[in-house]
């Protein structure tokens, strides 16, 4: 059975649809990303996940059970928010265990089972602290909590690390996987981040303009892309306009050399640690190079030097559109 | 040095900005009620005012009000029934300015259409307060609207008495003219309330009145706690509204100290002021006590 499965999804709001005829699904155990620029639809499709949308078409059915029409508290999924929406005037263990509150569990109870998940965000010394005197990465332990307080079958994360500087970003994304897999449950998180996506997915569904223009594992999405939205969001890749069609090559099967004809000039030469970042000026317009950067030293080039420029076309990578 | 604003503003800096409004405050404010304070103490005789320090004022206002058989003084039956409607304004106003905040802000989507409705909600205060009390007895008297309209329909045979001059018209018109008191700080406060937390309680489980009880309630509360001020502070001095719509039959410690005015009893009227204001500042500490609202600002 699959744990998530959306059909047909469309959300339109009065003459603007958002989102156009979205499907997919997700095995239990899998980390999916919705990955896109702001406004391709990404965040509502997660919205309409967790019943926080008017649904225009389709269903969603969560562990086999459409849950379409239910209102966010009848779906068996938890949501966190971008900005956390912790309760400003709960003590931290409160805001954990809003959710059994509600449920009509006593006091003694839900404090403890409350404790129970701020231990495994290892936050259960900061219990009767109030939100506003912890640090941003405490306050997304808190909000992980308190969605996962409820035992969700699905938990919706709304680019959760966007509000967290870059270190503390790298640490709680691997947090959240590990998070995913003791917990054998789906998420499905919402980001404009490629990088993020590729670290952290099973699934990557990559979107634009309300719909979805390619969904598969980060290995897929970055080997074979299919169009050229996909080509360029994901990064490294060159997409040109050859005898071929339209390709892609890899800013890594780009080679530049000095020797042979000389098609193309230097533009810009960036050191980027493991390697270098070599742009061209060619008759298909910029294109750009990783290089090994011992190898690309040794041949003794500038910006503004000719070179020669090539690729094996075995390499292409053809797109639609 | 030269005088910086804003990050670098300095302790004698901010006390400067700050001497224009203490004086106005101390001139319109300060002084006039250190005046009814001391003119509490004086003596007075039918024509004429006696500077002294005597506690005849205070002992009067107090006559027999500690003589238990002797029922009820007139001074706590004053003060019990200025404070009945004082509760039932503020329970009413309370309700409803609650009740209209929430619809405001969490029903009405549009900000255009927030503005446009809370636009209507001050259209009342286009006119004067004593042509709102008046325009209520056309409508509640003897022979007004609402009974020729309950006769002529057969639900009454007999015009009913208490529509107006009673407690119900005074009560009416307190919640009619105060309301929006009640309205704008706590619709202040909502604004303020974060959309998502409304959809997190949702996805924990919350209903309509769990979010309201829950969530809503307590982080409206500094707006309620100024509402709440306004009303009280407006309804517990009082004597208009009480005598239009109440027939000048209904007793308030306003009308008491407005009385005693006109007989040119100031000192008389000085000791009930300061009585009913150190009330009304006890009131408000403990209001204050309760939400700290200069933190929730």
């Amino acid at each position: 059975m699959n744990a998530l499965e959306v059909i047909g999804l469309s959300i339109k709001y009065d003459d603007v649809t958002a989102v156009s005829n979205v499907t997919f699904k997700l095995a239990p155990n899998q980390y999916c990303c919705l990955l896109g620029p702001s406004g391709c639809g990404k965040t509502s499709t997660l919205r309409a996940i967790a019943g926080h949308e008017n649904v225009s078409e389709g269903d969603v059915l969560v562990d086999g059970q459409n849950v379409t029409d239910f209102p966010p508290a009848r779906r068996p999924t938890s949501m966190m928010f971008q900005d956390y929406a912790l309760f400003p005037h709960l003590t931290v263990l409160d805001n954990v265990g809003f959710a059994l509150k509600i449920g009509g569990m006593s006091k003694t109870e839900r404090h403890a089972v409350a404790l129970d998940y701020l231990k495994k965000v290892q936050l259960d010394g900061f219990s009767n602290r109030l939100p506003a005197e912890l640090s941003g990465g405490q306050q997304q332990r808190v909000a992980l909590a308190r969605a996962l307080v409820t035992s969700p079958k699905l938990l919706l994360l709304d680019e959760p690390l966007s509000a967290l500087d870059p270190f503390l970003r790298i640490d709680m994304r691997a947090e959240l996987k590990a998070m995913q897999q003791s917990l054998g449950i789906p998420f499905v998180h919402v980001t404009h981040s490629q990088e993020e996506a590729m670290a952290l997915s099973d699934v990557v569904i990559v979107m634009d303009g309300g719909q979805i223009q390619q969904a598969g594992s980060p290995r897929e999405i970055y080997d074979t892309p299919a169009n050229r939205f996909v080509a360029e969001f994901i990064g490294g890749h060159n997409v040109i306009e050859s005898d071929r069609g339209l390709v892609s090559v890899k800013y890594s099967e780009l080679q530049i050399h000095a020797e042979g004809q000389t098609n193309s000039e230097i533009e810009r030469i960036e050191y980027l640690g493991q390697h270098l970042k070599v742009s061209v000026a060619t008759s298909y317009g910029t294109l750009h190079a990783f290089t090994d950067d011992k190898a690309f030293l040794s041949l003794g080039m500038t910006v503004g030097d000719k070179c020669n420029t090539r690729w094996d076309p075995e390499t292409e990578i053809l797109l639609k559109n | 040095m030269p005088p910086s604003f804003g990050k670098g503003m300095t302790r004698s800096t901010s006390s400067i900005l700050a001497v224009p409004f203490a004086l106005v405050l101390a001139v319109f404010f300060v002084l006039p009620l250190l005046l009814v304070v001391v003119v509490s103490f004086w003596d007075y005789t039918e024509y004429s005012l006696i500077p002294d320090l005597i506690l005849m004022n205070y002992a009067e206002l107090l006559h027999g009000c500690f003589d238990w058989d002797q029922g009820l003084c007139t001074t706590f039956a004053t003060y019990l029934s200025t404070f009945k409607y004082v509760f039932l304004t503020w329970c009413f106003t309370l309700v409803i300015g609650f009740g209209v905040a929430l619809y405001l802000v969490f029903c009405v989507r549009s900000l255009k259409m927030q503005i446009v409705l809370f636009l209507v909600c001050t259209i009342p205060f286009w006119t004067s307060n004593v042509i709102r009390m008046i325009s209520w007895i056309p409508l509640l008297g003897r022979n007004g609207i609402v009974n020729t309209a309950l006769m002529s329909m057969g639900v009454i045979d007999q015009p009913i008495e208490w529509l107006l001059y009673s407690g119900f018209s005074v009560t009416l018109g307190f919640v009619h003219l105060y309301t929006l008191f009640m309205v704008v700080p706590i619709f202040n406060s909502m604004a303020k309330i974060d959309k998502s937390l409304i959809e997190a309680a949702k996805d924990s489980g919350a209903s309509a009145w769990q979010i309201i009880t829950n969530i809503i309630i307590p982080l409206s509360r500094s707006g309620i706690m100024i509402g709440s001020i306004f009303v009280i502070t407006i309804v517990v001095g009082d004597f208009i509204t009480i005598g239009v719509l109440g027939g000048q039959q209904i007793a308030s410690v306003g009308k008491i100290i407005y009385v005693e005015m006109s007989y040119l009893q100031f000192p008389a009227a000085a000791a009930n002021a300061v009585v009913l204001v150190s009330i009304t500042l006890l009131m408000v500490a403990a209001m204050m006590r309760i939400v700290n609202v200069r933190k929730e600002l």
